[in-house]
Formats: structure tokens, sequence, C-alpha cells
């Protein structure tokens, strides 16, 4: 059974309908492309998927759960982890507390605790201390791991996005162009980050992308979207070789 | 039929003048993303200028109309946005709304000094005085009145015109979408807001020389209710739409005196729901208007342009300890432990009571520390909470009997629900339309709850005894100042430790976005209603303990005023920190009691301060006190390493 299974999804906002009634399914472990012209829908769905917005109809399945009628919070602790476009740090707050909160959902629940912590144990553990630290290394924050968010380069705060996301252990891993902001061998590089992290933990990628280069080196499987439809989708090579694409997104040139 | 005229015609009146504000304050807000809260304020200098033109100064009616309104009027509005809102289009929330509210506490303390306290009767008319009578309809109807409407019928029809058809016009509406895509086409969009500015403080300084004539005395409080019923209609019209909030204002006018025509007299429905129906319009608007509850940060699609938002933190690591009293750490616990010792001993009794009073301020600021410095959420009605937790420690000590340790925890129970009662339809709130929300709860509480014999117990009060636990009587003004400093430091030590552990970084992680909060995990709506129950219970113990000191409380000790007052204080000393809402508790009860002996015209001039100091604060978030505190250890560092060069000071 596929990991993530969402049928039927449309939304429109106002007289705009910003996806119909499409469907997409990632399966466990594996890479997913989401591409398409801007407008083309592709946050609306991220955000109809991890509970950011509710579709108007269809369905979401994940690891077996429906999950469409659920706030976003319980997504997230069923294992749907995701990046934002615009950035959406916790302003005020250094790498290393970001990283902290994340696993702190994640050992705990969820849970507040406000007893515990008057009780002064709610402080950071050896463990989660040893998870941020094996996170920012990944991801090569160790250099800003004490500085406050709002300090940080575009491309740097993108990464805090990935690493707060990854601190979750998520099973599948919603990127929303995490490329963007960072120049060509960074793109490169944290392609490999992201295939070191699929091939480790098995967390599924969803990745919405511009940098062809970029989806190349991660996704296997492609879903073109354009002005709300899906219009394509199978094989990258094949779907990028797909003449309706080309027109579409790529151009003809490419 | 020709009763409910009558009352729809006294309605008119109030509901125009409201309509004017409201169209200034949905005016700026769109071009320039300041919910203006001192238009109350503005509208009260015009309104005095043209008393003491006329009154005093003896100048012909349209003389001190023209100074009063079109001069005076666009000159403070130019004057606030040159000197200040520009500059904080793009900041927090809370900074914006606690500059905002800076110069509704402050520009009429300003102008009392200026102009003095002597009662200012029988405020002349602009147009046509009301002794001059018609009937219409079988009703009879004053020339103030109409004149009234008249002008503000005029001027509602002089914007819709401009709006329209001028290019001027269509540059407003332009800025008001994107200021940043406005100049790429070549309009000064600064200049363009500086013309939205100098309407609207038009607008309010016509309103408030219309509205002056309505009332017997010039009385700034007036102004301040103008203010609230205009903010409603604003609401009505979503913030946006410039015709929705005239017909909300007409129709909150209107509705008011209709209502005072049909309630029975004498009842609490009559002398608390007619001056409370702005506010209860107000809520409903919030809670179901489409518009607003998403309306907060939407807008420019150009906004990355613009310089990161300055933010009510350092852009240094804030790493503070249990309780960090922003000194350097070898001084303080022998500093502090020295005036805890000289309180104790020889410092004289009055100056004892002072910082007594003071700690229990910072108790009640902690309540801010808590909702606004962790989780980001902003709350105008804390001196409602902590009303609640002094006024049931009052009453159950008087009417049962119970010690005031009891009382003191009943009443921060009480206070706790009704943080929970306040959060449950807040949850959908954030940002501007929360405060917002809080207000006119807060307003609803001073004119509703506290009147009542088993609350507030109105002008009259309630009376609060000083703890007795067991053997021991805290009834002494030195002993008591113990038993307020351990309560303070219970509270502070609490926060520290919720903000070491999971809950202060939940809310942290909320504050800074519940978008993100949320997709790692985090509920943010429980999160929301712990902070509110967490800082409801503080406040309330804090009212609690400043009620026990004063000895009897009413509604006045805690009134919206108190409220807008606390946040300024915290907002000004630093938010985030336990530091610095004892550093403002202790200023301002310091600064009031110094005050109290100068002569009356400076007496509000404690709240004068702290207004200019939250507008200060606009202009350096990180909060004046951390701002100094800053500076003064880089001095320090500097003397310590003077071999160390400038460049080599880490910033960790």
């Amino acid at each position: 059974m596929a990991l993530l299974e969402a049928i039927g999804i449309a939304k429109s906002f106002g007289g705009i309908h910003a996806l119909s009634e499409l469907s997409l399914r990632v399966e466990a472990g594996e890479a997913v492309g989401l591409v398409g012209p801007n407008g083309a829908g592709k946050t609306t769905l991220f955000n109809c998927l991890n509970g950011v917005e509710r579709p108007d109809t269809g369905t979401v399945i994940f690891a077996g759960h429906r999950i469409d009628g659920l706030p976003i919070h319980r997504r997230a602790r069923l294992g749907i982890g995701r990046t934002f476009q615009r950035l959406e740090l916790f302003s005020g707050l250094t790498v290393r507390d970001h990283l902290l909160v994340a696993e702190r959902v994640r050992r705990g629940g969820g849970r507040m605790r406000v007893w515990r912590d008057l009780l002064d144990m709610g402080g950071p553990t050896a463990q989660e201390q040893a998870g941020v630290d094996r996170t920012l290394d990944l991801l090569g924050l160790v250099p800003v791991a004490e500085t406050v968010v709002d300090a940080l380069t575009l491309g740097q705060g993108r990464l805090v996005e990935l690493g707060r996301a990854l601190a979750g252990e998520p099973l599948l891993l919603m990127l929303d162009e995490p490329s963007s902001g960072l120049d060509t061998s960074e793109a490169s590089e944290l392609a490999g980050v992201l295939n070191k992290v699929r091939h480790d933990s098995g967390t599924a990628i969803l990745l919405v992308e511009h940098d062809m280069d970029m989806v190349h080196q991660v996704v296997s499987r492609l879903y073109v979207l354009d002005l709300g439809h899906l219009i394509a989708e199978g094989d990258i090579d094949k779907v990028l070789a797909d003449p309706k694409v080309r027109s579409a997104y790529l151009g003809q040139e490419v | 039929m020709s009763q409910l005229l009558t009352y729809v015609l006294l309605g008119l009146p109030y509901g125009c003048i409201y309509a004017l504000i409201a169209l200034g304050l949905v005016l700026t807000y769109k071009s320039s993303r300041v919910f203006n809260l001192a238009f109350g304020a503005q509208a009260y200098v015009s309104a005095v200028v043209f008393y003491v033109a006329v009154r005093s100064g003896h100048w012909p009616i349209w003389a001190a109309g023209l100074v009063s309104i079109v001069v005076v009027g666009p000159l403070l509005g130019l004057l606030l946005d040159r000197l200040l809102f520009r500059h904080i289009r793009v900041a927090a929330t809370v900074v914006k709304l606690g500059a905002a509210i800076g110069l509704l506490l402050g520009i009429p303390e300003i102008t009392q000094v200026i102009v003095g306290t002597q009662p200012q009767d029988n405020p002349p008319s602009l147009f046509l005085p009301p002794s001059w009578v018609f009937k219409l309809a079988g009703t009879r109807v004053n020339g103030t009145e109409v004149s009234t409407v008249l002008a503000a019928a005029i001027v509602v029809v002089g914007l819709w015109v401009l709006f329209r058809f001028s290019t001027l016009g269509l540059e407003m509406r332009a800025v008001s979408e994107s200021p940043r895509m406005v100049e790429l086409v070549g309009v000064n969009s600064g200049e363009v807001s500086s013309v939205a500015w100098m309407l609207s403080s038009l607008l309010a300084g016509l309103a408030g020389v219309l509205l002056a004539p309505l009332f017997a005395t010039l009385d700034s409080y007036n102004f301040t209710l103008l203010l609230i019923a205009a903010i409603a209609a604003a609401a009505l019209g979503g913030l946006a739409s410039f015709p929705w909030t005239v017909l909300g204002a007409v129709a909150i006018g209107v509705a008011q005196e209709v209502m005072t025509g049909y309630l029975p007299l004498n009842s609490v429905l009559a002398s608390g729901l007619r001056p409370a129906l702005p506010f209860v319009v107000l809520i409903l608007a919030l809670l179901f208007h489409p518009g607003l509850r998403s309306s907060q940060d939407e807008g420019d699609p150009l906004a990355s342009c613009d310089p990161p938002p300055l933010r009510a933190v350092p852009v240094k690591a804030h790493r503070e300890h249990l309780i960090d009293l922003s000194l350097p750490s070898l001084f303080t616990p022998l500093v502090v432990a020295l005036a805890i010792g000289s309180c104790l001993t020889w410092v004289p009794q009055i100056w004892v009571g002072v910082i007594t009073v003071g700690l229990t301020y910072a108790t009640i600021l902690l309540s801010l520390t808590v909702l606004t410095g962790m989780g980001g959420q902003i709350s105008l009605c804390q001196a409602t909470f902590a009303g609640i937790g002094a006024f049931a420690a009052g009453q159950l000590a008087t009417h049962l009997g119970l010690g005031f340790i009891e009382g003191l925890a009943i009443g921060a129970v009480l206070a706790g629900v009704l943080g929970l009662l306040l959060a449950l339809p807040a949850l959908r709130l954030g940002g501007l339309a929360l405060a917002l929300g809080t207000l006119a709860f807060a307003l609803l509480a001073d004119n509703l709850l506290f009147p009542l014999s088993w609350v507030g117990n109105g002008q009259s009060g309630v009376y609060v005894p000083r703890p007795q636990i067991g053997p021991i009587s805290f009834a002494g003004t030195r002993s008591f100042f113990l038993l307020v400093l351990a309560v303070l430091v219970i509270c502070g030590v609490a926060i520290a430790l919720l903000r070491k552990g999971t809950t202060g970084r939940f809310l942290a992680a909320m504050g800074g976005s519940e978008v993100a909060a949320g997709a790692i995990g985090i509920n943010v709506h429980w999160a929301k209603m712990t902070a509110f129950v967490v800082s409801a219970v503080i406040a309330g113990i804090g009212g609690a303990m400043y009620g026990s000191y004063q000895g009897a409380v009413g509604a006045d000790n805690f009134n919206t005023l108190i409220s807008l007052l606390y946040l300024v204080l915290v907002v000004t000393f630093g938010v985030k920190t336990v530091a610095g809402a004892v550093n403002a508790g202790l200023a301002y009860a310091v600064l009031d009691h110094l005050l109290a002996s100068a002569p009356s015209r400076f007496g509000g001039l404690a709240a004068l301060l702290f207004g200019m100091g939250a507008v200060a604060f606009a202009l350096h978030p990180q909060g004046l006190a951390d701002l100094f505190t800053a500076r003064w250890k880089d001095q320090l560092d500097r003397l310590r390493h003077p071999w160390h060069g400038r460049e080599t000071v880490e910033v960790s």
C-alpha cells in the first residue's frame, strides 16, 4: 500500500480553481517530484496534504490513516514533515533552538507538560542535544548553530527548515522549492543530503522544485501540474520527453 | 413610530462622527499597515485647540475651526507619519500597537500639560449652536446635530469623489496594495502615504471638534470611547471597505440611541449594555468577519524587497539565566541583597511602600512576559485578569471570611478560568485581531462586570485584607514587602522554568510562526490556551497582591486604560525577560510616586513618559533597558579587554 494516497483533491479560492480533482501517490521510501509553472497549484496541494488548508473535496490517506479531516499537528505527528516556499522560521530563536523544539515534539509526542517544566525537568536532554548535533552536522549548520535565525541568509534559512522537518523523523518529507536561494554547488550538496537521508532512514520525499538538475539528482518519478490539473505523471525521463510537458513548463528549447 | 424616529435622529450625529474616525482608521491601515489607536487622542487635541481658541482666545469660530481642523489635525498626522509610523510599517504587530497605545496614552497628557487641567465646560459648536432648534417629522432637532450630519455627509461624499476620480485617490488605492510596486511605476509612495495620514488626521480633528459640543465637558475619556466605536465600525468594514465602514458606524450610533430609548431604565442592561454595544459589535465582527481573521500579514507581493521587519527581540542570541537582572553577574546578587536588606531595615516606610507596589506591578507584568514575550500573543486585557484576582480575594474575605491566601488562590483560579473563556473564541484570531478582541473584552468587563456589587462594586470598590499565614501577620509594611517579593520571585522562577522547558519552546515556536509550529506537530490551539491561562493566573495573583497593598480597590484600578498602560510598560522595558517586567513595575511605581506631589497638570506625566517610551521602543525594538544594558556590557567588555579590537568582540 502506498505511503501517501491523495484522491480527487479539489480546492478553489473564490472563483479560481487552484486544484481540480487531482490524485497523487507516494510509495514508502520513494522520491517523487512535483513540477509545474508558478501558479500551477503546487503549494496549494502541499497545504491540502499537510493540513494548512482543507481541500474542498477529496481524500488523503497517509500510512493507513485517513487524514484529510485532521488538523495540521496531528498529520505532522503521523509523520509528515514539510518546508515552506516562503520561509516560516521561528523568529527570535537560534538554529539550535529550532531543532530542539522539533526533537522535543517528536520525543514528547507534542504534549506541553507544564508541571514537568515547573519541576525543572523540562530542559534539553543529552539525547536531544545529540540528535540536534547530528542534524546540524548533516546539514553543515554547525557554524551558525547559536545564531538567531533572523540573521541567516535565505539559503541557510532553508536548511534550518529542512533540519527542523528532519528532526521530526518524518516518513514523508515534503519540500517546497528547497534550492531557491542556494547557488548551484549548494543545491547539488543539498541534493546529496536528501539522497543520504532517503537512503539512511527510508524517508519518502515529495519535492517541488524548479531547478531541474536537482530534480534529476533526487527523484525517479515526476508529476507535472499546470493550472491545477495534472498533465503528466510517470518515470522522470519519459515525462520530460512528453511534448505536452515541454510546451507547458519547460519550453521547446530544453 | 415617531418615537423610534426620534431615537434614530438622535443617534445619527454620533454615527456620523464615528464614521469620520473609522474612515481614518481604515485609510491609514490600508496605506501604512498601522492601526492607529491614537486617532481618538488626535481628535481630542483638535477639540481642545478649538475650545481654547474660542473660549480663551476669543477667536472667531471660523478661524478657530480652520486652525484646529485644517492646520493642527493634518500637521499632527504628518508629524506622526514622518517621525514614527513610516519607520515601523513592517514591524511586528506588538511594536506597532505599543507605539500607537503610547500615543493614545501620551497625547492627552501632553495636551493637559500645555493647557492645564481646569474643566473645559460647554464646548462651542463649529456651525449651528444647539440652541437653534427646529422640528423634523415631529421631532426636535438642534443645530449641532444637523450640522454634524451635514458635515460628515459632505466629507464622505468628498472622499468618495477623491478615491473614485482623482489621480491621488488612485495612487492611495495602489499604495494600499503594494507600496513597492507603486514605487516601481514612479510614484513616491512615502508622499502618498503622508497624504493619507494628513487626510485621516484631518478627519479625526473634524470628528473631535464636532463631537465636543455633544457633551457638557471636554473629557479625553469620551474620545477614547469614540475611538472604540470607530474601531468596531472599521471591523465591520473588514478594515478595508469604506462603504461598509460608514454604514457600520452610522448603525452603531443609531443602535446605541435606540437601545437607550427602549431598554428598561435603571437596569444593568441600560447602564452597561448601551456603552458596551460597540465592544460587542467589535467582538462579533472579529469572530465572524471572514476578511479579518486572515487579514494580518498577507499583502505586498514585493514584501521581500523590504528590509526584514523589526522584531521585539535582539538579534543576538539571548540566553536567559533563571533570573537575569540584566546586570553583570557578579554584581547582581550583591546589589539585590543590599536593596532587600535596606528595605527591611532603614529605608523609610513610605519608600518601602512604593517599592512594594512596584513589585506587585512587576508580578502583573510578568503575565505579559508569558503571553507576549514567550507566546507572541498580544493582550490588552491583563488588568481585567488582575482585577478578577483582587476582587475575588476581597469579596471572599468580606463575605465568606476566607483568609487572604485562600482568596488569592481562588482568585488566581478564577482569573485562569476567565483566561480560558477568552482564549476559546480567540483561538482563531492572531496579531491585530486578537489585540482588538482582548481590548473589547476589557471594555466589556469595565462596563458590565466590574460595576456589579459582587465583583468590583463599581466606584465604592472592594476591601482587600492583608495576608495572615498561620500565626504570622503580614500587615506591617516591611513584612508585607517581604511577602510580595517572595510571590514575585516564585512567579519569576516559574516563568523561567517554563521558558527553559517544553512549554517555553512550544510557545516560542508558536510566536515565531503558527503554521510552522503546527507543521512540526505542535497543537497551536492548546499552546495558545495554555499561554492565556498561565498568564491570567499570574495576573490574578499580582492583582490580588496589589489589592492587598492598597487595602481597597475598585473598577478604576483595573480598567482598560490600565491594561493599555501595562502593555506599554513591558514593551518599553523589554517584553522578553523577567527583568524587563521587574524594571518596568519598579520604574512606574517610583515615577508615579514622585509625580504625585507635582502640580495636577503634571499628574499624568508617568503615563506620558512611558507612552513616549513605547514610541521610542518602536524604533529600538529590543526594549530600551536591554538596549542600554547591551551598550553598557559592550563598554565593560572594552574596559576589561582593551587590547581586543572592536571587530573581535564576538556576537554570541
